[in-house]
């Protein structure tokens, strides 16, 4: 199915991404499919294997370009990726909504991101091993571009 | 689980492409090298662990609402509307 977004693109509702060791807490998740949601800047990350299993995904650039979460080469390599600067290397990270759906409670998972290669449609959650990014950095703050807090 | 004794510099192979090293030993902390295939990841549990929390607090049923996001200003580059 296709759909427009407000720029006029038109494009395909969902992709597909092979995650080759699956997702910490859903090992045997390897197949998931990623689409844009109805609200900018969020995506969605469906298991195509257990329907009902999904994460709600963050463009980090979107919301501040100096993201950097300095992933080490083998996160690359093992994605058959070249660096950080390979065009084909995508960011998204795991909102942490809470059941109340509240934007002062939502948080995002700065410190290990899922990194995609958008030509070969594999993807892998990197387990950021430095301590400089929050596992729950507060989405408001973001927004309002507290880079202080990074 | 497979108990072994190593002393420094010794080292462990497994399944012929792994090969840990001990490669210092000091007081209660020991120090690692491992080398392996690009294709295998290797990671500190506890990281490993607490990702795996994460993600379990953080994956939902999709029929939940996204956080409403109008009363924020911007959006980074894009406009919002009023």
């Amino acid at each position: 199915m296709l759909i427009q977004d407000q720029n006029q693109n038109i494009y395909a509702k969902e992709q597909v991404f092979s995650f080759p060791f699956g997702i910490p807490a859903f090992g045997d998740l390897v197949k998931w499919a990623l689409s844009a949601s109805s609200q900018i800047p969020f995506y969605t990350l469906r298991s195509v294997q257990e329907n009902d299993i999904s994460f709600v995904l963050l463009d980090p650039k979107s919301l501040f370009p100096d993201y950097d979460p300095a992933l080490d080469k083998s996160d690359y390599s093992i994605l058959h990726l070249d660096s950080s600067e390979d065009p084909r290397a995508r960011l998204f990270c795991i909102t942490n909504i809470p059941p109340d759906g509240s934007l002062e409670n939502t948080t995002v998972n700065l410190r290990a991101p899922l990194l995609f290669n958008t030509e070969k449609c594999c993807a892998a959650q990197c387990l950021g091993m430095n301590d400089h990014w929050e596992i729950r950095h507060s989405l408001m703050a973001i927004m309002q571009e507290d880079l202080s807090l990074c | 689980m497979l108990i072994l004794s190593r002393r420094k510099d010794e080292r462990i192979v497994i399944d012929e492409h792994i090969e840990i090293s001990i490669i210092d030993i000091k007081g209660d902390q020991v120090r690692l090298g491992i080398s392996a295939p690009s294709s295998v990841k290797i990671f500190r549990q506890e990281v490993f662990l607490n990702t795996q929390k994460e993600n379990e607090a953080a994956a939902r049923s999709q029929s939940r609402a996204l956080p409403d996001l109008s009363g924020l200003k911007d959006l980074g580059k894009k406009e919002k509307p009023e």
